[in-house]
Formats: C-alpha cells, sequence, structure tokens
C-alpha cells in the first residue's frame, strides 16, 4: 500500500513532513495569502514523494510580479522573519526582473533556504499553468506538473537529476500522461534518454 | 600498465557504479510505491533531516555554497542523448539500498 498516490490532479503523500517541507508549506501559505500564484519544481518534487535524498535549496517559481507588489511580499516576509540569506530581500524586483533567482529563508538560516524565480521561459511558465496540487500533513502546496518535471530531468543530465527523473517514472508510471511525458521529451529533445528511462 | 588499460578500468568501473546507483534508486522508489509510508516515510526523513543538519554544521555562508554552484555551472554542457547519470554529486543517500 502506497503512501504517495496521484488522483484527479491531486498528489497526497501520506507520511510526516521533514524539515523541507514544513519550509515549502509555510512560504507557500505566505504567498498564498497574499495571493502570489507559485509552483515548486525540480529536485523538491522528487524529494516530496519519497525520494531518498536531500537538497539545500527548494526552487519556487512565482508569478511574475509588478514592483509594488513584490515590495508588499518583501514587507510581508519581513514581518514573517524571513531573510535574504544571499542578499538582501530589499533586492528583490531588480533580482527576480534581471533574472537572478533571489534567496529566502528563515531568519538567521541559510540551509535550507527557498530559490525563488519569476518565470524565464515557457517550460517556467508551463509548470505555473499546469500545477498540480499535493497534500501533505495537512498542507496544500503546489508542485509542476510530473511530466514536464521528468522530461526536464532529462533534459538537465546530471546523474542526480536522472536519478531523480528515474524516481518519479517508477513511482507514476502506472499514473502519468504517455502523450504529455512524450510531448515534452520531445519539445525538449531528450528522447535518447527517455528510451533509458523507459528501460529502468 | 599502460594508460588505455587505466582508463578503460576506470570507465568500466564508472559505468557499474551508475548502473548500480540507478538499480538502488528504481528498488527504493518500488519500496515507497509498494509499502506503507510508516514503513518508509521516518527512512526518508531521516536522510533529508539528517543531511540538513550535517550541511548546517558545517556552517556555510551563502556566499561560499554561491561559489559552489558557480563553479559547478562551468562545467561543460551535458550531451542529453547519453548516459545523463555521468556527474559526481552524491546526495542519494545509502537508505535507497533498503
Amino acid at each position: 500500500m502506497s503512501g504517495v498516490t496521484l488522483r484527479d490532479g491531486v498528489l497526497e503523500v501520506d507520511r510526516e513532513p521533514n524539515e523541507l517541507d514544513e519550509l515549502a508549506a509555510d512560504f507557500s501559505e505566505l504567498l498564498s495569502a497574499h495571493d502570489v500564484a507559485h509552483v515548486f519544481v525540480a529536485g523538491y518534487v522528487a524529494i516530496l514523494t519519497g525520494r531518498a535524498r536531500s537538497t539545500e535549496d527548494i526552487d519556487v517559481i512565482v508569478e511574475r510580479l509588478s514592483a509594488a507588489r513584490t515590495d508588499d511580499l518583501v514587507s510581508a516576509l519581513d514581518a514573517a522573519d524571513y531573510w535574504g540569506p544571499a542578499m538582501p530581500l530589499e533586492e528583490m524586483y531588480g533580482n527576480l526582473s534581471a533574472g537572478t533567482n533571489i534567496w529566502v529563508a528563515p531568519d538567521g538560516q541559510t540551509t535550507p533556504h527557498l530559490e525563488v524565480s519569476f518565470p524565464t521561459d515557457r517550460y517556467d511558465s508551463a509548470s505555473l499553468e499546469n500545477a498540480l496540487a499535493a497534500q501533505i500533513g495537512g498542507h496544500e502546496l503546489p508542485i509542476g506538473p510530473l511530466e514536464l518535471q521528468i522530461a526536464y530531468k532529462l533534459y538537465l543530465g546530471t546523474r542526480t537529476d536522472f536519478e531523480d527523473a528515474a524516481h518519479l517514472y517508477v513511482l507514476f508510471r502506472e499514473s502519468l500522461s504517455e502523450p504529455a511525458l512524450e510531448r515534452w521529451v520531445e519539445d525538449l529533445d531528450v528522447e535518447g534518454a527517455y528510451e533509458r528511462l523507459r528501460s529502468v | 600498465m599502460n594508460d588505455s588499460g587505466q582508463s578503460d578500468r576506470l570507465d568500466e568501473k564508472q559505468r557499474r557504479n551508475r548502473r548500480d546507483r540507478l538499480e538502488r534508486v528504481r528498488r527504493w522508489a518500488e519500496y515507497v510505491r509498494d509499502e506503507p509510508p510508516e514503513d518508509w516515510g521516518p527512512q526518508q526523513n531521516a536522510v533529508v533531516d539528517a543531511q540538513l543538519e550535517s550541511a548546517r554544521e558545517a556552517d556555510l555562508s551563502a556566499d561560499h555554497l554561491e561559489r559552489i554552484r558557480g563553479f559547478g555551472e562551468e562545467a561543460p554542457e551535458p550531451d542529453t542523448t547519453r548516459d545523463a547519470s555521468r556527474e559526481s554529486d552524491d546526495t542519494t543517500s545509502p537508505a535507497e539500498g533498503t
């Protein structure tokens, strides 16, 4: 009996939250409270679904905000005792709009941290527009569609990325949309890596 | 022992290592898929939380972490059609062998 199920666009994870989950959930609740559309992507999605590895950063894409809305978000983060370990949060808009990710973490903490970005390409936008709801420990957070996560991991191509893709593929093989996965594989030109993945 | 022989042996060792790691990933994913979360959840969370604690104890600055990442980003671009599991960052736990 699995503790990870994907049903009707909702991913249910039935284990106790770990430190990464708690950080992601707290940050997600703050963003949602300020009506900021966002989506968690990359390695954290594999870890959320049971991959036995950790990461120092949780990647989260937020909708492209105006300078004024970004400043409101920075004020809310300050009030909630978050800081920018790599650069002051006050520089958030300038950095995000220039395509530079910004780190956000609870005051005084560097590891783990959120790595926040605006969407910079159509893959980021597709993750944001087609997010799934993931539920864990009474929290709900949006994650990127699994088919795109797998194909993008194949595109990135490091050993860790390929292993993340293999974890997601083995775990969700029966419930993934094969046409959607093949579309992203073709789009990202990773047919060779996908053939390897199918043999795992 | 000539250089070519040594290189072949290292390549074979690396290929075997990659195969073994991928096999462990597959077995762990099947374990997560098939067994109750009371079995695998605490094991996974122990790995996640322990690695974070260890990283915190190292007390590395954001500047240091950014330099490490910058160095990694200067590495050659991967060829996505080949064996994609060649890079050497090792963030996976031995628990995958469970």
